[in-house]
This record gives C-alpha cells, structure tokens and sequence, in this order.
C-alpha cells in the first residue's frame, strides 16, 4: 500500500504533555514515602550545614566565618550533588518499564496521546521531583551562601548545572526503563552508569596520569640558594631558569573521561584562579570547587610553563604572569555536550520504544 | 469449517479517516450530547483482518487470520488459551503491528494512521491496569484527558459512566481498594470514555458477579445498538452466546469456524429430556426409534425425574420431537438444550478435545 504513514509518535501538545506529568507527581505527592524522604532531605541538609558552621559561631571567630562558610557552601553543593544523582535514577528508572508492568503504559498507548507527549511528560515529571530536592536544599544552601558571601552569579551558575545534570540523568533513567523489561534492571545500570562516571572515570584517569608519561625538555624555575646555604633573613633569593627534562603525566590526553563528570562540571562555574594568585594567597574566597578547577585547568595544560615554576614569589627574578593554563578552553562545554547527548539520544530512544504499533518486542516483553 | 469468517458480505468502502483530534462520534449511551458534528462514518465493516500474522520469536501467535466484524453488532471471539485472541485484539487496537497481513479498523490500516484508530477504538484488556492513587472519577477523567475530550464534555460523560456502570458509591475511591469485578467495570468505564466507534473487550466478564454480568449485557448490547463494532472476548460461552450476534472460534492462531448465533441453532447439540416416568420416557423413545444415551433414573438424577440425553441436528427437529413424545404420553416434564448453541459449536471443535481448551 503506497499510503503516507501518519504514526503521531512526535506530536506534541501541552495538554497532553501536562497530563502525563500531572499524572506522575500526583502519584508521587500522593506517596507518604515521597514526602518522608523530601522532609529528611530537608533536615539532613539544615543539620550539615549546622554543624559545619557552630564550631566557628559559637567561638565567635568571625574573621574565619567567611572563608568557613565558603567552604562549606561548596561542599554542601557537591553532597546536594551527589544526593540528586542518587535521587533522580531511582525517579526516572522505573518510569516506563515499571508502567508496562503495571499495565497502565498501554492504556496511555492506546490512547490519543503521543509517545512524545508520554515519555516527556515523565521527563517534566521526573526532573521536577528532583528539582523538588533542589529547592528544598535551598534553605540550607542560601544563609550559608551569604555567610560566605559567595557571589550571587557564581551561585546561580552552580544551580544551573545541577538543574541540567538532573534532566540529563532523569532523560538517562527514562532511556533505561524503556530498553530494559525489569524496572530494577534498569535502576540498576541507572546507578551503575552515574557511579561510573563519577566515581570509576576519576579513577581510571588517576591511573592513566600514571601510566601514559612523556619526557619533556622543559624550562624549570627554581629559587638558587647560595653555595655555602649562609641566607641572611633580608636578603632575597634569586630566581633561575635552567631547562630540564622531566617525566610528564600526559592527564591532557584522557581528560576526555572528565568531561561528563558532575563534580568537574561543578568546578567549572567556580570563580578561575590564576597560579599567581594561587601561591600569593589573595584569594579569600577560595574554595573546594574552585581548588579543583585549578587542579583541572593544570592537569590539562601539563606543559603549561606555570606548572614548573618552582619560585617563591618573594624570590628575586620571580617570573610573573607565565602561561598557567587557566585561559585554556573550559571543560563544561564538552561536559554538558557529552550530558546533553546522551539525555537527548536516551528520549529517542524512549519515545521509539513507547511508539505504537510495536512492530519489534523484547524476549519475554509484553505490551498489556 | 472455513477459514474465512466474513460475517458481512458487504464490500469495504473507501474509508475516510476521521479526524484522530476529535473523539469518535458516538453518541453517549444513555443520553448526553456530544459537541460539534458527528464525524462521518465509514462504510464497510468496523474491522477487517486479512491474513495477519504475528509471531513472538518462535511462537506464532496468529497465522494467516481472516475475520470480519460488522458494525452495530456483538462479534465474540472464542477460543482456547493462546489461540492468538489477545494478540489479535492488541493489533486492533494499534498497540501492535502484524508481521504480514493487513488490519482495517473502521476502514483504517493502523500501521498507516495510528491516531486515527486510537480515536476509534476502545480497547479494554484483560489485565487490568490502574493508576494505584488515583480515585475511580479521576481515572476515567485522566482517560477522557488522554483523548483531549473538552472540559465540559468530559465532566458529563465521567458523571454518565460512573452512573451506567454502578460505580458512583466508588467514584471517590482509591482504584486500588476495588475488587476484581468493580475493576472490570472501571475497565469497560475507560474502554467507553471517549464514545468509541469499535469496542474491543478482553474477557470483559472475568470476576463479575451476576448482577455485574447482566450490567455488562446491556452496556455491550446497547453500544451496538447505537452503530459501534463490538469485539468481545470471553470463556464464559453462555453469556456470550446472549450477548453476540456472531462468533468466531480460533485455535492455533487461525480462525476456524465462524458463524451468526442465530445460525447456530440450526447445528447439532444435545437436549436433555426429563419425565416424571421413567418407564412411559423408554417407551415413547422406543416407539419413535429415537437414538439416544442411557436413560438415568429418577433416584440418580440431579433433577429427581428421569433423564435422557438426546443429540438433535438442529431446533426444528427438537420442536417436533418434543410433540411426538407428548403425543406418545411420555409425561415430559422438561426438555431444553443440555448445552449452549455456542459452548455445543465449540465443544464440537478440536480445541475443544484438547486439555484446559477453555
């Protein structure tokens, strides 16, 4: 039959994309079990942020409020983190799959709406439950925030990124409960798929700094002692440059496998602190993020000239303003690509998997 | 026996398909009204199916079927476990797509226009499956949704199904308090949200009590009365038989037999004769030189008269027999079918002779 084939598996209309996603967080708000674990969220977070900050309050050093607050604000940041990326696979995982079994995924199939509307109105859904934690991490996140006077556009910046990862990885879990029949199967690559990117890569890039080396000739920078070490205290020391070669880890080469990382990801909206004002101490507000993005900036540029200098910056001769990588191409646009794609290929994916007529089924997969 | 079960000899038309945006156009059952014009019927029966297949690896599920269902009429599907029904029901209602074949579902393909189909058709499986926190009334409004049925229609039809299928007392209740059978009506609720053209039911009846049943009777006849292609798929082959107009027996994933209930009367079936005289009933068949089983005494049998039972090639010829035997004095104090017109066609069938057939 030479026939236009009119399937509707893309139509997407706003009535029937909120039905879908009012029909998911009804359930949800209507789970005590949802509301139990927003609210032990809620205290969980309130009580670390407590407790990081009372030992500085109540001795009343408030020169070190700030520099703790900060500090805490970015590691409280990085558990919110870690806290979505264990959340939201367990929101989106079962969406699908969980549905086919329950036999409600047909009735939605053999209905008017589209695959499209379906699937992404579980994403809407799934990504405004994990935003659900998000704000409710706020109350926490905020006075600390201020304590620490961390800046409001470096705060939004970070907010940002945790809002895309959690619509990546809900589009990842949505992916997950559509190819696999069992909704633990696909919770449990969910977990596995999150871990491995933020806890195996890490690990296996270590490990390749280790192993993949080059022998460079590089110009070191060194403070010259006298011959006879008799330094008199005001009397500065001589910075010399000599060429050596040196064994370099070549991390720049597998940084590829940092890309997608949440905490990276993270690190990148820091504030960029240059290896001057590293070693000079200027910055005040430095803090657990920003520290690791330098550590990442470097380890992408191993030849960056900084990264040799040797010199105390009170040294005689002290060589000023090397290149240290910092204004290196930033790793969030690879990282957020890299998200970005697989969230988009996973609701691909989802949406063939929901589109009828099936013409391809599953071993031992049912449609009702 | 033929493979091919047109019950309708008319042709196919062309088939225009209806709009997917716009809910089927039946009218409620029982009153209501349903905005904008009614969209135009096509011609031809509401489904068609020539030649489908459809296999699940090596099993093949449904093999070469031919079967028609006309419109304004109750087709019953009947056939053993695994012979392929719900397989079949599925690629009706656009959820599956045959490997071979073609479906036509009120007079379109849904492997070309799917939307159009899910428009047509409400489809109720036989696993019910409901959104475990949502109340009664919010499941079937969540349908109506799902169908873009505006507003104000859609209140009146919920207040209208929950009314035609008893189920008011429970329209505040969780769907996950209800018993198999109150499920079963909420399934056939959401099957008729959207005033569906062509009706597919999955053992509707399964869990019913008997008030529940006779309820379901008359939703099925009364949505074929108003012009829709009813699909029915049941075990219970007494209910059936009141229910449909057609049958169609499938085993293997084929159709095998096919016929109106009407028609089926003219088929053998056994009659089961009492008499209040055991000796007057052996007399009477003997004189008429009826063929028949043992005669069971009136002290071993369920009824406490005498029984025989007789094998009738159709229902003019019980009629005449029943004369004879009054004529003979054989002080008949029953005589009616032993068995169903349907459950008699089935159980004359292969599937039949097989273990757990039904």
């Amino acid at each position: 039959m030479n026939a236009t084939r009119r399937t509707g598996t893309l139509r997407l209309r706003g009535r029937g994309l909120w039905l879908v996603a009012s029909l998911e967080l009804k359930q949800r708000l209507r789970s005590r079990a949802w509301v139990v674990a927003l609210a032990v969220w809620m205290i969980v977070l309130l009580g670390i942020g407590a407790l990081g900050l009372a030992p500085v309050l109540l001795t009343a050093q408030y020169d070190g409020v700030e520099q703790v607050s900060s500090m805490i604000f970015s590691a409280q940041i990085v558990f919110v983190m870690f806290a979505m990326l264990l959340v939201v696979p367990a929101l989106s995982a079962g969406a699908i799959n969980g549905d086919r079994s329950a036999g409600t995924l047909a009735t939605l199939q053999a209905s008017l709406l589209s695959p499209a509307e379906i699937v992404l109105g579980k994403l809407l859904a799934g990504w405004s439950t994990g935003l659900a934690f998000l704000v409710l991490a706020l109350p926490s996140l905020v006075p600390i925030a201020v304590l620490g006077h961390v800046d409001p556009l470096y705060m939004l910046r970070l907010l940002a990124v945790i809002v895309v990862l959690t619509a990546c990885v809900t589009a990842l879990g949505l992916g997950l409960s559509a190819l696999t029949r069992r909704t633990l199967s696909s919770v449990v690559l969910a977990y596995v798929l999150v871990i491995g990117v933020t806890v195996v890569l890490p690990v296996a890039w270590g490990v390749s700094g280790l192993v993949i080396t080059d022998e460079k000739e590089v110009t070191v920078y060194s403070t010259r002692y006298s011959a006879d070490g008799d330094v008199e205290a005001d009397e500065p020391m001589t910075c010399e440059a000599r060429r050596e070669t040196r064994q370099i880890s070549r991390l720049d080469l597998t940084m590829p496998l940092m890309w997608g990382n949440p905490v990276v990801l993270l690190a990148e909206t820091a504030p960029t602190v240059t290896a001057d004002r590293w070693r000079t101490g200027e910055d005040e507000g430095l803090d657990l993020l920003s520290t690791l993005k330098f550590g990442m900036r470097t380890a992408a540029h191993p030849l960056a000239p900084s990264n040799f200098n040797e010199c105390w910056i009170e040294d005689r001769g002290y060589p000023a303003h090397l290149d240290d990588g910092s204004d290196g191409a930033p790793l969030w646009p690879m990282g957020l690509g890299l998200w970005a794609i697989v969230g988009i290929a996973a609701v691909t994916l989802a949406i063939r998997r929901v589109a009828v007529p099936v013409r391809h089924l599953g071993r031992g997969e049912r449609i009702a | 026996m033929s493979e091919n079960s047109s019950l309708d000899p008319a042709a196919l038309g062309q088939p225009q398909p209806p709009d997917p945006s716009t809910p089927a156009g039946l009218p409620p059952l029982g009153g209501g009204s349903s905005p904008g014009p009614v969209p135009r019927r096509p011609e031809g029966p509401g489904i068609v199916a020539e030649g489908v297949s459809r296999a699940f690896g090596s099993v093949q599920a449904v093999h070469g079927l031919d079967l028609t269902a006309p419109r304004g009429a109750v087709t019953a599907l009947v056939g053993p476990n695994g012979c392929g029904k719900s397989t079949l029901m599925l690629m009706l209602a656009s959820l599956l797509a045959p490997d071979s074949g073609r479906v036509l579902v009120d007079g379109v393909d849904p492997t070309i226009d799917s939307p159009a189909v899910r428009a047509a058709v409400g489809w109720m499986p036989d696993q019910f499956g409901a959104w475990d926190s949502l109340r009664v009334a919010e499941v079937l409004e969540t349908m109506g949704r799902a169908y873009f049925l505006p507003p104000a229609q859609l209140r009146e039809r919920v207040a209208h199904l929950l009314e035609l299928l008893d189920l008011v007392p429970l329209a505040q209740q969780p769907a996950h308090v209800l018993s198999r059978g109150q499920k079963q009506r909420l399934g056939l609720a959401r099957a008729l949200v959207h005033s569906p053209r062509v009706l597919i039911l999955d053992e509707p009846a399964s869990g019913l009590d008997p008030a529940s049943r006779r309820r379901l009777l008359s939703v099925v006849r009364q949505v074929a009365a108003e012009g829709a292609t009813v699909l029915v798929s049941s075990h219970i082959l007494g209910e059936l038989e009141e229910m449909a107009d057609h049958v169609v027996f499938m085993d293997a994933g084929r159709v095998v037999d096919a016929s109106s209930v009407r028609e089926l009367a003219q088929r053998p079936r056994p009659w089961r004769i009492t008499s209040l005289d055991e000796a007057a009933l052996r007399a009477a068949l003997g004189t008429l030189g009826v063929r028949h089983g043992d005669v069971v005494p009136a002290a071993a049998s369920t009824s406490g008269h005498a029984e025989v039972l007789v094998h009738l090639p159709d229902e003019s010829r019980a009629a005449r027999l029943l004369a004879d035997l009054v004529a003979q004095d054989a002080r008949v104090a029953s005589f009616a079918p032993a068995t169903g017109r349907l459950e008699a066609a089935y159980l004359a069938s292969d599937a039949a002779r097989r273990e757990g057939a039904l």
